[in-house]
């Protein structure tokens, strides 16, 4: 029987050495590697419908073409997570909307939108590209209007006010578009984030003495248009039909003023590894696209914002076709907002939207 | 107990001490030190020692409002459910009918409905064109719909309905588990049944009017989505407070302080009901 020898020798020795230095060596190139071929995406991102049209318009089609694994965790609200991770995150993407998406990027928790990061950044229609932000879709928001119940319709954001619609008028939740909406409002009475007294006294009016219900999201603002409940309130343009379609005579109407535009992607979380910031432009990128927006809108009826969908938009998209002109107006009074200026004065704002509006 | 005994015992317990002190003391010991931080609007909080947001909660009348409202509902809402429920466990306990499972089954229902859905449920009833306004306009109590949604009544009839459950299976527990030869020996004695009721089976309950009690008092101080759906604008409770400065305003600190001083209302409220109890009749 042969007998191996296992006391080690100097060439052994040297060998082993040498194996383990290589080792030691190809870690790092290794677990550079696995991070240049990142195959995973964490995503934090509102579930139910939205979800749903998400994945099947952008996700599958990205997930079939690269072999991607998706994380998903659902909510709403990220804001805090983001910015309390935001030294060392752990998702690479999230839900956001130009308002949010610009007071993160301020705060540099996630990455600016460039043309070099994401080519089809430049198919996109200026009025919906924001520093750290383009919509896949964008969201009218006007006012619906029930015309059963108000036969002339609404013309104005004033409309709210008038007293022939008392307790019948809605107003969206602070916490849902309220904020917005408000500041909108404001704007419009020559208020700024910093002067909210106009928007303050003009909202204070409306429930004190036209009577406003607190709406607190799509599901709700359905049941109470349904019911009766409410024949007047902002709201998204396509939700609106929604409300038609399940039997409410309901009409969508662009304020003269101006109506708002909300645009909606998931923006590209910054101080992750470079692989998966790579992987999240890439998914952000293909959802500019024009395959991905007109699956999107033919699932959601909210209009694309790539230029080239937006001129040639296929038979069955043809209601969602907009004028350059309201195009125009939808972003009108949004672009003067200074988002940092509300993210900064968010809790004397809310304090007082709570005190002098609701418990006034 | 022996020393083995007390041992055993620590063993038992140690599984749920454990739960106990990662799931619940931990995380109330993070958000009393987080209420004693200062807030800032960029970095959320700054952990600079300030007592401003207890001095805010309850100095301030606006809070001072809502911590009563909060507090009021809560109460009524655990009496209602008693008082409803009392009864329908006293039926399903002592019911030797083949429907007591049936029965049962309905007690259970409403949970496997989420919360909202049952919300959504009682708009389309409380609204001025829903089924209530409707059968009071034809039996000719009211001329026209009266207001029912956006107000404490609504956010109490739903809260009452959507927490029920957890106030009769206590006490259905507590029921089935008496011994019915106690109330026979009352009747033979000569109590007729309104005072056996009163004094051997309704003490003999207590446990499962505590338990019930305290449950549904806690889930109803704490409720969110209730309030919000069917309360409107003037039904604002603690926890929508706590919803909104965490996740609209972030608002941490102050956040953190509002929901001590609901964890806080709840367990003084609940310990003084548990010493109450513990004083009346064996």
């Amino acid at each position: 029987m042969k007998i191996r020898k296992t006391d080690p020798t100097r060439r052994t020795f040297l060998r082993g050495s040498a194996a383990l230095g290589a080792a030691a060596l190809a870690t790092p190139m290794l677990s550079g590697r696995a991070a240049a071929q990142a195959s995973e995406l964490r995503i934090l991102f509102p579930g139910g419908t939205w979800q749903e049209y998400f994945q099947q318009a952008i996700i599958d089609p990205f997930v079939a073409d690269r072999g991607t694994e998706i994380v998903w965790k659902t909510g709403l609200g990220f804001e805090p997570l983001l910015i309390a991770q935001r030294r060392r995150p752990q998702w690479d993407l999230a839900h956001q909307n130009q308002n949010t998406s610009s007071q993160l990027g301020a705060m540099e928790a996630i990455e600016e939108w460039t043309e070099e990061n994401i080519p089809n950044l430049a198919q996109i229609h200026p009025s919906f590209r924001y520093p750290h932000l383009a919509g896949k879709v964008h969201t009218p928001y006007g006012i619906a209007v029930n015309v059963s119940e108000v036969p002339n319709g609404a013309s104005a954001w004033t409309d709210l006010w008038d007293p022939a619609f008392k307790g019948k008028v809605g107003f969206p939740a602070w916490n849902w578009m309220g904020q917005e909406v408000f500041h909108a409002i404001n704007e419009l009475n020559g208020g700024a984030p910093d002067n909210v007294d106009p928007g303050i006294e003009r909202l204070k009016a409306l429930f004190a003495e036209n009577d406003a219900i607190i709406v607190d999201n799509v599901e709700h603002a359905m049941q109470l248009m349904s019911a009766g409940e409410v024949w007047i309130m902002p709201h998204f343009g396509a939700r609106t039909m929604q409300i038609r379609d399940a039997g409410t005579d309901v009409e969508f109407i662009l304020p003269e003023e101006g109506g708002l535009s909300f645009i909606w992607n998931t923006s590209v979380v910054a101080n992750r590894p470079d692989a998966s910031r790579e992987l999240a432009f890439d998914l952000v990128n293909h959802s500019l696209s024009v395959e991905a927006q007109t699956t999107f809108s033919k699932l959601t009826n909210y209009p694309p914002t790539n230029i080239e969908l937006m001129n040639n938009l296929p038979p069955e998209l043809k209601h969602l076709e907009m004028t350059p002109d309201e195009v125009e107006s939808l972003g009108n009074i949004q672009r003067n907002f200074d988002y940092m200026a509300m993210f900064a004065y968010r809790d004397e704002i809310k304090t007082r939207w709570d005190r002098e509006v609701l418990g006034g | 107990m022996n020393t083995s005994g007390r041992l055993f015992s620590t063993f038992l317990f140690s599984p749920i001490g454990i739960v106990y002190l990662l799931f619940l003391l931990a995380p109330i010991g993070f958000f009393l030190s987080m209420s004693l931080f200062r807030y800032d609007a960029f970095e959320l909080y700054v952990p600079a020692l300030t007592t401003e947001n207890f001095e805010r909660v309850l100095t301030d009348g606006y809070y001072q409002e809502i911590i009563f409202r909060t507090l009021k509902i809560a109460f009524l809402t655990s009496l209602f459910s008693l008082l409803l429920g009392y009864p329908l466990a006293y039926f399903l306990a002592r019911s030797r009918t083949q429907w007591r499972g049936i029965l049962m089954f309905l007690v259970i229902a409403p949970l496997m409905s989420g919360i909202i859905v049952r919300t959504y449920g009682w708009i389309v009833l409380l609204g001025s064109d829903g089924a209530v306004n409707k059968t009071l306009i034809s039996i000719g109590l009211i001329d026209q719909p009266v207001q029912i949604l956006n107000t404490e009544t609504a956010v109490l009839l739903a809260l009452v309905h959507i927490l029920m459950p957890y106030m009769v299976f206590p006490l259905f527990s507590s029921l089935a588990s008496q011994d019915p030869d106690v109330e026979r020996a009352a009747g033979t004695l000569g109590a007729g049944r309104i005072r056996t009721f009163l004094e051997v089976t309704l003490p003999l309950s207590r446990t499962g009017i505590l338990m019930g009690s305290a449950l549904v008092f806690t889930l109803s101080a704490g409720s969110v989505v209730t309030p919000a759906l069917l309360g409107g604008k003037d039904v604002q409770m603690l926890g929508q407070q706590i919803y909104d400065l965490v996740l609209t305003t972030l608002n941490w600190p102050l956040a953190s302080a509002v929901a001590f001083v609901l964890v806080l209302c709840q367990f003084s409220i609940i310990a003084l009901y548990f010493r109450g109890g513990r004083h009346g009749p064996a």
